[in-house]
């Protein structure tokens, strides 16, 4: 062994040049994947801060029970660790005027709920009270320490403002109070919040403390937008993913790969596994020409009595060693080019409260990378020794391909110019290093293609979502926090509103709970909703929606379905911003009033479909609403006798994926995952005689005084029971902030990558050139002009980048539908219809060819300047 | 008639301590049509001498004068349209572009000429004289060292060069090999009226050709004209 390692270091240095080529083949591969790896630790890490800073750092709730104590006493123990707990006691609730929970935090509660106080003290006494701005501005209370505060027929002192929870995590859950440990409570419900070693798996470490505690999963409820980023699936779940997707009537791939994806991160390891393919390619082409010149050394070692396995250890040593100089310097290069992108663009959008993370180097990943490039050079130094094991001993020593060539074609008969002949044939010879090259000048063309038709994608994707599920569609939203028809804000304060100097598109919602018809076969997914799948047992409907609206889809007898529907009221405003979801059909408010037509808001699976129901463009949909806003609770039960109701039967004009101004306190409105119908708020008025709006959304006018405006605001819906004001510009300027930086993030990876893969071009191309010296030194001394080598390598360059154009064309083409498959199926991306500007493109293409030809025409020069007879002699 | 001239060519590589004196004073005229050896051991400067013929490397003093053009004094480019068209090489390692096959390795220096169209009746003539005309599709790899220097014997023909340069053209085959390309390259001496000028370090090869220069130490020390025709040796004593 000792010796192997003693010749392959001898090859290296005695063929420095090939060793060099190699060398930087290797530290260009890596400083890319490694590169890139921690681009994407880092940018998961930067999410996993900001879902933190949005949602909390917390990982797992739990009821305070007898069993869970002792995590508390015992954060170490076996499989889990836990960093940090808090501790929450919800001591009492009212539900008038506003819904408000009286909740007592401990200070590790308000660390990993990302609460702090930021003026005055958590209160110490029963008649003490801390809340945060948001609370007091929609209490209607001053923003003072000190100020005295009636709630629930009781007085309490302003002690301490708490900062705001994160705006869309308001929406929908009670306003909260801070009170002391010894509120009176009749019933204190305890929960516990637990935080473990992120370091680690924490479903893992959760799952431990379950099986050490005898802890129930049921009472157990994560921050999945924290915990998604710190686990890393079970390989278990691997087979039970399959079967559950093998088992779809459709979609099967779609469930597998999304589910795959979801669970083991494949945006980071799918991307890490495809880049060290290539980059072993690349490799592995480079290395493969090195072995072919001196083929005849590994002849004469097999004379000598040296067997396969001997050769085969010194081509891998001979890789190994010059991998162990290159990764190293590779990681530094890619982690420094990386640490200099993220230091330069990550915080170009920042200031202080919208805090990227820092650069993270992930070391495990390094070390994974490494044994897995260490892996697949074993493997392309067997494929080189299947190749040297085709060959005769004599066959090596005579540098023979064992190839016979078929009959050849006589080019001088049919054309007088052989060095185009000769640039084709030279291109062709090395099948294996043309397609490497072919490879590493399209990759980095395609990888910055897909990263820029992504990134436009992702760009829409965002300002759509944010619009509609995280509900930041404008900077202020006024809305009932109600479960009952008739709280609205009355069309006169919405008239008042609208009044206000600082505020612009301001757009009304109407509201009306109502139920649609369905023959049985039009349901296409019965088991969306939990109380139709009838076989899964831990799909179960929401408690509260079965007991308040009888389930929100229920069979009838005949087999048909009455599927429950949130029904809108929108101004022509966003009716016509309903555009930006549109599935099919068209959005027109004016056609709409006058036709009476409406738009439906489809469900979505798992998968980006919205086939779930047949309904279609041109078609009617029965749509069954209560009589008027004014009934008993039971009536929205939709079980009571038809004088109770009203039914109207509509022309569907348009299907959308989502809906604008959700009302989330009756069956509820997410991503989705609920029926809806959209009509103008002058239709509803019409159809059903829907009075008032149950929220308001405006925005506020540039240059405008916010805190004026709230308190203008807040003055014309002062008496209106339950009516809140949600304050979003701070949310949306943050998110804002936040997709642009993501935006200069992707581009610059994908500039990064470009520039690395033209590095490794020059590097590739270069060799090549230079690896035909003889053949060009025999060119020369048959008398070739120096000017017409020159052509035939400038014909030569422009080759390979029209070659690699249409090859990164195609492959294009390719990655393409693949990206938009993951963007529609597995990311469910609203709307990806953008597709790469054409002067992107057009650049991308000059790109290839300046660097293919730079690449061919720089070594030829030294070639040009050389000594033929040197050239000549060049083995 | 003088087709080549060589007057007082010396050659120095290095400077200083590492000078290394490859050619010393070299002065030689070559008639047209004549088959001349150069002999000498190993370093004596024969090849250096060949490569400042061939203008493939320059002298440090002295001219060289092919057809009345002193060919140092040629510019880059007019040297190698010069050498194109009035040389021909004939190499120890045949040298043949491994991507071409036969017949294209013999026209490729035709083709290098803008304007001169490839005399594909002289190349056929060619490949028939020199027994490849069969072998024409055949690729580099795929022929034997005699017929791979058949074809670099062909391809220093196909110019019609002024003259022939062979530098050990036999110096990687066998003797029946040999016999077989000193026969090719007297033959087209004698068809072809062309001047080779042949590199050997093989006394006994070299007394085949009409005229052999000595050369010892990069000069040349003797020289001996044919006495009987040539053909006269045959092979087996080498």
């Amino acid at each position: 062994m000792r010796n192997i390692i003693r010749l392959s270091l001898h090859y290296i240095r005695h063929y420095k040049k090939q060793a060099v080529t190699i060398l930087f083949s290797i530290i260009l591969s890596m400083a890319l994947v490694t590169g890139i790896s921690s681009l994407l630790y880092s940018k998961e890490q930067s999410s996993l801060e900001k879902a933190g800073e949005q949602y909390g750092s917390w990982h797992f709730l739990l009821p305070m029970t007898p069993e869970a104590e002792p995590l508390v006493k015992n954060p170490r123990g076996r499989g889990y660790e836990v960093e940090k707990s808090g501790m929450a006691v919800v001591k009492d609730m009212i539900s008038d005027p506003y819904a408000i929970r009286f909740v007592y935090a401990d200070t590790g509660y308000l660390e990993l709920r990302n609460r702090t106080v930021e003026e005055g003290n958590y209160p110490e006494s029963s008649d003490e009270i801390a809340m945060s701005r948001y609370a007091l501005n929609n209490i209607r209370a001053e923003v003072h320490i000190g100020e005295s505060i009636h709630l629930g027929g009781r007085e309490y002192t302003l002690s301490g403002i708490l900062t705001e929870q994160w705006a869309s995590e308001q929406d929908g859950n009670a306003i909260e109070a801070f009170v002391c440990r010894d509120f009176p409570s009749e019933s204190p419900e305890e929960y516990l919040y637990l935080e473990f070693d992120e370091n680690r798996d924490v479903v893992s470490q959760m799952k431990a403390c379950m099986k050490a505690y005898h802890l129930k999963e049921a009472q157990i409820k994560n921050n999945s937008e924290v915990v998604r980023y710190l686990t890393n699936g079970d390989i278990r779940v691997i087979p039970h993913i399959i079967r559950t997707g093998l088992l779809l009537p459709e979609g099967k791939f779609t469930y597998i790969l999304a589910n795959l994806y979801q669970e083991f991160h494949l945006e980071i390891h799918g991307t890490i596994f495809l880049l060290g393919i290539f980059s072993i390619f690349i490799i592995y082409s480079i290395f493969n020409v090195s072995v072919t010149k001196r083929i005849s050394q590994y002849g004469i070692l097999r004379t000598l009595g040296i067997g396969d396995g001997g050769i085969a250890g010194l081509v891998v040593t001979e890789l190994w060693s010059l991998f162990f100089i290159g990764y190293p310097l590779g990681c530094l290069l890619g982690n420094g080019a990386a640490w200099f992108l993220y230091g330069k663009y990550g915080r170009l959008f920042t200031e202080a409260d919208a805090a990227v993370g820092g650069f993270v180097i992930h070391w495990k990943a390094i070390a994974d990378i490494a044994v897995y490039v260490l892996v697949l050079m074993v493997f392309s130094a067997f494929l080189i020794l299947r190749r040297i094991r085709k060959l005769t001993i004599i066959q090596m020593m005579k540098k023979e391909s064992r190839k016979r060539k078929k009959r050849s074609v006589i080019y001088s008969l049919h054309t007088s110019g052989l060095t185009g002949v000769l640039t084709k044939k030279f291109m062709f010879s090395r099948k294996g290093a043309f397609a490497g090259i072919l490879v590493s000048l399209s990759l980095g063309g395609i990888i910055f293609l897909g990263t820029t038709y992504v990134v436009r994608n992702t760009k829409i994707n965002n300002e759509l979502t944010m619009k509609s599920d995280d509900g930041l569609a404008s900077d202020y939203r006024i809305y009932e926090e109600s479960s009952r028809l008739d709280d609205v804000i009355p069309e006169s304060a919405a008239a008042l509103i609208k009044e206000i100097g600082g505020l612009s598109n301001v757009f009304p919602v109407s509201y009306m709970l109502g139920e649609i018809p369905l023959e049985e076969d039009r349901l296409k997914w019965k088991t969306i909703y939990a109380e139709l799948d009838y076989e899964d047992e831990s799909h179960r409907p929401d408690p509260v929606v079965i007991e308040r609206y009888n389930g929100e889809a229920v069979q009838e007898a005949d087999g048909s379905y009455k599927i429950k529907t949130n029904v809108y009221g929108y101004d022509d405003g966003m009716l016509s911003g309903l555009n930006e979801y549109i599935l099919d059909g068209v959005i027109s408010p004016k056609e709409m009033k006058e036709k009476n037509t409406v738009a439906v808001q489809m469900l979505m699976d798992g998968q980006g479909n919205y086939n779930g129901m047949d309904l279609h463009v041109g078609g009617t949909v029965r749509v069954k609403v209560p009589v008027s806003q004014d009934v008993p609770d039971e009536v929205l039960r939709f079980q009571e006798g038809g004088e109770w109701y009203q039914e109207k039967e509509f022309t569907i004009s348009a299907l959308v994926s989502r809906s604008m101004g959700k009302n989330q306190y009756f069956i509820g409105d997410s991503d989705g995952a609920n029926l809806g119908i959209i009509m103008s708020n002058e239709q509803m008025q019409q159809n059903f005689g829907v009075q008032g709006y149950t929220s308001i959304s405006a925005d506020k006018k540039e240059g405008a005084d916010g805190e004026a405006v709230k308190k203008e605001i807040l003055r014309c819906t002062s008496g209106i029971p339950r009516c809140l004001l949600q304050d979003y510009t701070t949310a949306i300027d943050r998110q804002n902030r936040f997709l642009e930086q993501k935006m200069v993030f992707f581009y610059g990876i994908a500039v990064i990558l470009l520039l690395i893969s033209l590095f490794h071009i020059m590097n590739s191309i270069s060799y090549l050139v230079i690896s035909r010296r003889r053949e060009f030194g025999i060119l020369r001394a048959m008398g070739i002009t120096d000017s017409g080598f020159m052509k035939m390598m400038v014909r030569e360059g422009v080759r390979y980048g029209i070659y690699a154009n249409l090859f990164m064309l195609l492959m294009y083409v390719a990655v393409r539908k693949i990206l938009l498959y993951f963007m529609v199926h597995i990311n469910l991306f609203l709307s990806p219809h953008e597709e790469v500007p054409f002067s992107v493109l057009a650049v991308v293409l000059a790109v290839n060819l300046l660097v293919s030809l730079t690449a061919v025409i720089l070594p030829a020069r030294t070639i040009v300047l050389g000594n033929v007879i040197e050239e000549i002699g060049e083995q | 008639m003088k087709i080549l001239e060589l007057k007082h060519v010396s050659k120095v590589y290095g400077a200083g301590e590492n000078a290394v004196e490859a050619l010393r004073d070299v002065s030689l005229t070559v008639e047209a049509g004549e088959f001349t050896a150069l002999v000498g051991t190993s370093g004596s400067g024969k090849t250096t001498l060949l490569n400042m013929i061939g203008g493939l490397d320059v002298p440090t003093e002295g001219e060289v004068i092919i057809r009345n053009h002193n060919i140092a004094s040629l510019k880059r480019r007019e040297l190698t349209i010069f050498r194109r068209r009035n040389l021909g090489f004939v190499f120890q390692n045949y040298s043949l572009m491994p991507v071409l096959n036969v017949y294209d390795n013999v026209a490729l220096p035709v083709s290098f000429d803008k304007g001169k169209h490839i005399d594909h009746d002289y190349i056929k003539r060619l490949l028939q004289d020199l027994g490849l005309w069969d072998k024409r599709r055949k690729y580099p790899e795929e022929l034997s060292g005699g017929q791979q220097q058949r074809t670099a014997i062909a391809r220093a023909l196909a110019n019609k060069p002024a003259v022939i340069l062979a530098d050990e053209p036999t110096g990687n085959l066998d003797s029946r090999t040999t016999a077989d390309v000193m026969g090719v390259l007297r033959e087209s001496s004698r068809k072809y009226n062309q001047t080779i000028l042949l590199v050997t370090h093989n006394e006994i090869l070299a007394q085949s050709c009409q005229r052999l220069i000595h050369m010892e130490d990069g000069q040349i020390v003797g020289e001996e004209f044919e006495e009987t025709p040539a053909g006269r040796w045959d092979g087996e004593t080498v």
